[in-house]
């Protein structure tokens, strides 16, 4: 491993509070608010507070470029290596969360429920096999992350010109796509197009991951025109 | 330990082969923005284990071409080789550089701690005993978070991975700003020693010329963008000279030669020249003025305050 890739390694690894604990101690604040509640309810439910990480992780993923990425280049480490390290760097990361997240997972479908609360288990995401439920974690992880990513990449290369056009673009496009298909009466035959394809989970999570990995290369191709202005 | 050994003394005698190569060079250099030019025509050679002065005002381009140099920005037009070489995404070339910028952001979680282990990995130099110590005469807090420094400790900061990171190439560009008097006196002390005993090359950005002129070896002036001149310090101190005396001996004096600066006061005349010839200032004494050198700092003040039509040719 050479030297601009382990500095960019060693950037993230300085800041474990933001990677590794700080979602977990917002994970688990909802935990126990939702535990609170559950104290007075009498009938099972599902928390949606396992979200939290999900939308940690896309946040931090959308700082992060703005963090780190001028900070490496003033460095004089390569482009490649800032994005190399950097995505190393979530997988790791998403791995560990999604570990620790299957294993709670684990205990908590042998429980049954923490009294009567649901929290890890989602139904027909994870409450399959164990190594099921840790792909789901880790692919939706990752996912959010070059999401938040893509997205920062793009306000790095583009500015605010580039998001402008982008979101503007995908609202003005995307309105008029609906309306047009309200128009036609299109919902339903999509609807039933979707269903005829019998959407497996695996099926959805391999789609999800090769989404992700288009979102890196986007990532890739913008950070390497991007300049740092001093 | 063996294999550390032995790759030192090839890149030893890999230095001493390229005694006079470049460690940077600019080639018809230019860098246009929207609203301006930063950089015109740009073409400068900085030889390697020197101290070079890259001097100039504010705004002169001084930091846009160090970024360029460094691959972190785009030039319009015209090409940059570190140590022959193109930077952009060339990690063999960028690994010999530190640039130290005025304007760094840390990270926001990053303490002086976080910085020197990111430094120690990164740099194939990195001396982390010289970096404690520095650490230590800086009176930096090793555990508060950089984002909550101030001037002068953001610049020592700077400083400190500058020195102690030990680059082939290390640029500094404005390092001092903020910094008392003790902390510039140590920081230029360090970097003499250091450089004594490490030969590379260095790179003062700067546009306070007075304390650090006696540091310099070479100066690269730019204005405007432009590359106005590159001399040995030394010989630029020699050129560089007042005359003082009745008004109408030195009008008629400098008549002939370049002269920077005249200012009358009463029936006497004092005016600033840079001589074009070794002989300049004994013909001043044969005329019966008075003569005296000029230091670097005011000479660069008349040369960079000049209109543009009075400097053709200077390079």
């Amino acid at each position: 491993m050479n030297r601009g890739l382990k500095s960019v390694i060693m950037m993230y690894r300085r800041d474990l509070f933001s990677w590794i604990y700080l979602p977990w101690m917002i994970m688990l604040s909802s935990f126990v608010v939702n535990l609170i509640i559950a104290t007075s309810m009498q009938e099972e439910f599902t928390t949606g507070g396992l979200l939290s990480i999900f939308i940690y992780i896309y946040i931090v993923g959308l700082v992060t470029v703005n963090q780190t990425f001028s900070f490496a280049l003033s460095l004089c480490i390569s482009r490649r290596d800032y994005f190399a390290g950097s995505s190393l760097a979530i997988v790791v990361i998403a791995l560990f969360h999604a570990l620790l997240m299957t294993i709670v997972a684990s205990i908590e479908k042998a429980v049954g429920s923490w009294g009567g609360m649901n929290f890890f288990v989602l139904p027909d995401t994870s409450d399959g096999p164990a190594w099921q439920t840790f792909f789901v974690f880790f692919i939706a992880l990752l996912l959010m992350f070059f999401i938040g990513f893509a997205s920062s990449s793009l306000s790095r290369r583009f500015g605010k010109k580039g998001n402008f056009i982008l979101y503007g673009g995908a609202f003005v496009l995307g309105g008029g796509l609906t309306t047009i298909a309200s128009l036609r009466g299109w919902w339903t035959p999509m609807y039933e197009w979707f269903i005829d394809l019998q959407p497996t989970l695996a099926g959805i999570m391999s789609v999800l991951l090769v989404f992700s990995a288009v979102l890196a290369l986007l990532s890739w191709l913008m950070l390497r025109r991007s300049a740092v202005r001093a | 330990m063996s294999v550390n050994m032995s790759s030192n003394n090839k890149g030893a005698g890999v230095m001493s082969q390229n005694q006079h190569a470049a460690a940077m060079e600019t080639i018809r250099l230019t860098k246009t923005y929207a609203d301006q030019q930063a950089l015109d025509g740009v073409s400068m050679r900085l030889e390697a284990n020197r101290i070079h002065g890259l001097l100039g005002r504010n705004g002169a381009g001084k930091t846009t071409l160090m970024s360029i140099a460094t691959a972190q920005l785009f030039a319009t037009s015209g090409e940059v080789r570190i140590f022959g070489q193109n930077p952009y995404e060339n990690r063999e070339a960028l690994s010999r550089i530190c640039f130290i910028k005025e304007s760094q952001r840390y990270p926001e979680v990053f303490n002086v701690n976080d910085m020197l282990a990111v430094a120690s990995t990164l740099y194939p130099n990195w001396d982390a005993a010289f970096a404690d110590r520095l650490v230590e005469e800086f009176r930096l807090p090793r555990r508060k978070k950089i984002k909550g420094f101030s001037r002068g400790m953001l610049s020592s900061v700077g400083i400190i991975i500058g020195l102690a990171s030990r680059a082939e190439l290390t640029l500094f560009d404005e390092p001092y700003l903020g910094l008392d008097a003790v902390a510039r006196g140590l920081f230029y002390d360090r970097l003499i020693e250091d450089y004594a005993e490490h030969p590379r090359t260095i790179v003062l950005s700067t546009h306070l010329i007075d304390e650090v002129s006696r540091l310099l070896e070479e100066i690269h002036l730019i204005d405007g963008g432009r590359l106005l001149l590159h001399e040995d310090t030394d010989s630029l101190r020699q050129r560089a000279y007042t005359v003082t005396g009745p008004t109408a001996k030195v009008n008629a004096f400098i008549a002939s030669r370049r002269s920077l600066k005249c200012e009358a006061l009463g029936g006497s005349a004092q005016a600033a020249l840079l001589a074009s010839s070794p002989t300049e200032q004994a013909e001043a004494k044969a005329a019966g003025l008075d003569t005296a050198p000029l230091p670097l700092q005011q000479l660069i003040v008349y040369l960079t305050g000049q209109k543009e039509s009075d400097r053709e040719g200077l390079a």
